[in-house]
């Protein structure tokens, strides 16, 4: 096997290598939504996270994206195994280039804070 | 263009931390921390999944599916999920993550009104391998 050693690829011109096929994720987060200031367990790319209330938080990010087109994947635990009202859901409630602001939600549309959330962003850095 | 052909990137100074540019050439990424260490596609209620990268394994708990890594993860790690639902008269179905470990994890389908349904699962793993 071939190895190639570098602590930065970039292209020959100085800006981003293209990874044949393939796109890495720009930023993550795992966090706490029932923690004080919504604590963030592990993270990629996040500078911090603002608790704004219930269920309603701001993820910052380290490094802004090119604009506010980005795709956002979530992620959510399970509330109260094997009752009714076992599941919630996180939405998407506002994306700019620097932050992404989300709500999570029982089913029936009230906001509630959990204890697992995961957000996974995609697309180009600015 | 130019292009390197290697079986293996490995960093300097750390092995496993290498930056890249990022693609409006102002600022860099660390390519690992980027990659998804794991993913599943329809993963079915009899825990046969359509497709999937670095598990070993997946269980059918009744309700509920165990995914196995094939390599273990640091316990903080964040998966992603969604319901791949084939009828597109049928909405609402919710994936939750629970019992989180470095070798594993468990995922429940639910309907809105608190069922458990069998729409397969997708997930996507991101974090540190151990």
């Amino acid at each position: 096997m071939s190895t190639l050693k570098a602590d930065t690829i970039q292209s020959t011109g100085g800006g981003a290598a293209t990874l044949t096929k393939q796109s890495a994720a720009k930023a993550w987060v795992s966090f706490d939504g029932t923690a004080a200031s919504a604590a963030a367990r592990a993270s990629f790319g996040i500078s911090s996270m603002d608790d704004n209330g219930t269920g309603d938080y701001d993820v910052n990010l380290s490094s802004a994206m090119s604009d506010a087109n980005y795709a956002v994947v979530v992620g959510q635990g399970r509330y109260n195994e094997g009752s009714y009202g076992g599941q919630y859901e996180i939405s998407v409630a506002t994306v700019a280039t620097t932050s992404l602001q989300v709500f999570s939600n029982t089913t029936s549309a009230t906001r509630q804070d959990y204890s697992y959330n995961a957000i996974s962003f995609l697309g180009d850095l600015a | 263009m130019s292009e390197i052909l290697v079986n293996k990137l490995t960093g300097t100074s750390t092995a496993g931390s290498i930056l890249v540019t990022g693609e409006g050439n102002s600022t860099t990424t660390n390519l690992q921390q980027g990659l998804a260490k794991a993913w599943v596609a329809q993963l079915d209620g009899g825990a046969g999944a359509g497709d999937s990268f670095n598990f070993a394994s997946f269980t059918d708990n009744g309700d509920n599916n165990t995914a196995t890594f094939t390599n273990n993860m640091i316990t903080n790690y964040t998966i992603t999920v969604a319901a791949d639902e084939p009828q597109p008269t049928a909405i609402d179905r919710f994936v939750g993550v629970f019992a989180r470990s470095a070798s594993s994890f468990k995922m429940k389908t639910f309907t809105s009104s608190g069922g458990v349904s069998s729409v397969p699962q997708c997930a996507a793993v991101h974090g540190d391998l151990a």
